[in-house]
């Protein structure tokens, strides 16, 4: 042993965990080389001086106030229902807003020309069906579904369309 | 024979409210001396211990004995204690404690070498249980949380490592670095009491556990 591997060793050295067979290698050490003895020492003298770190004792009460706060707390959920009722409640919460923010941008205005025109801009599939509903309450009904009808985008990537080719070819043939 | 750890946290999963009481008899004094040392604070601690048992309980129905129970809760322990320490909680104790370990080149420590008895023998014993205090509480968290668990819980360095997230030669490492620190800190509490043989070896008189 040398005087590199002290560093390995202190800790088990400090806390009595050395091999009998790496102690004796250390106390060997020890003696043939002051500088590192010293050192062990003064590892020693802190080890010690960490025992006059104050301890304390619990307060008569803390068992008392423990008892009580556990009576008052509310009964757990299982492991796995407690993990999937804050996801629940997140993918309900995100999906909310997004209806609604797809209903409040997608909604035209009452005066828009978009009601009035039905071949105006990218909606005209749907603005023509409009236009053609002469019954109000029809009319209503597809303003209302609009947000839905409207997302292509959603539509083209629903993936349980893409298990329909056949039809879509055969539509696309007539 | 005295149930394990795992034996009365089962217990406690099947409603035995007696297991509780054992687990909370067996480790409320270890708890709260950690999370005291940690933020050397009483009310903190005592807080702090409140919530380490509530989370033991409160996970109960969820407990599976997969790990050690000293390393969860020691884990949950020190946790606590490092967010109670960033979220500003125990500044104001370490604020001092590091304050005034800055300066420890004034505290009277450097007497204790002194083999003379002094009539101040208690003031000098609080000096230098303030001095351990501060230095200790300026070690980095990681450092800190190692030596405790180290020094006053005897745990294993594989419990303590799984407890602190590192592998166990780090936390080896971790250790002597922190424990060289304190010795350099607190010098005057560890140098032979008065001075050297020819051969260089410290000469202490009869204080053969150390500079108590």
């Amino acid at each position: 042993m040398n005087c590199a591997d002290l560093e390995n060793r202190m800790i088990g050295f400090l806390d009595g965990r050395l091999s009998a067979t790496e102690r004796e290698e250390l106390e060997r050490h020890f003696a043939a080389c002051a500088p590192c003895r010293s050192r062990a020492e003064e590892f020693q003298r802190l080890w010690d001086a960490l025992d006059e770190m104050p301890a304390i004792e619990a307060s008569p009460a803390f068992g008392l106030r423990l008892r009580e706060r556990l009576q008052a707390a509310p009964v757990t959920v299982s492991s796995l229902w407690g993990w999937l009722v804050p996801q629940f409640r997140m993918v309900f919460a995100t999906g909310a807003l997004l209806a609604l923010a797809l209903v409040l941008v997608r909604m035209p205005e009452p005066n828009s020309p978009m009601r009035a025109t039905p071949t105006g801009g990218g909606l005209a599939p749907v603005q023509m069906q409009a236009g053609e509903l002469t019954n109000p309450d029809e009319q209503l009904k597809l303003l209302v579904n609009l947000p839905v009808l409207e997302d292509y985008e959603m539509l083209d990537s629903f993936e349980a369309l893409s298990e329909l080719p056949a039809q879509k070819q055969s539509s696309k043939e007539m | 024979m005295a149930p394990t750890d795992v034996q009365l946290m089962l217990g406690v999963k099947e409603g035995d409210e007696t297991a509780f009481e054992l687990l909370l008899a067996r480790y409320r004094s270890p708890v709260i001396n950690f999370l005291y040392r940690m933020l050397q604070n009483r009310a903190i601690a005592e807080e702090l211990a409140q919530e380490v048992f509530f989370r033991v309980y409160r996970a109960r129905k969820d407990y599976k004995p997969t790990a050690k129970f000293t390393t969860w809760m020691f884990r949950i322990a020190s946790n606590l204690a490092l967010n109670a320490i960033r979220d500003g909680r125990a500044a104001k104790a370490l604020e001092v404690a590091a304050d005034e370990t800055d300066e420890q080149s004034d505290f009277p420590v450097t007497q204790v070498a002194d083999c003379r008895p002094t009539v101040e023998q208690d003031m000098m014993e609080r000096d230098r249980a303030r001095a351990i205090r501060q230095a200790v509480g300026a070690l980095p968290e990681k450092q800190r949380t190692a030596v405790f668990l180290h020094k006053y819980q005897d745990m294993e360095y594989t419990e303590i490592a799984k407890i602190i997230g590192c592998s166990e030669s780090a936390l080896k490492s971790l250790l002597f670095r922190a424990y060289e620190t304190l010795r350099e800190r607190l010098k005057p509490l560890v140098e032979p009491p008065c001075g050297r043989d020819e051969a260089g070896f410290p000469v202490h008189p009869d204080k053969a556990g150390g500079a108590r």
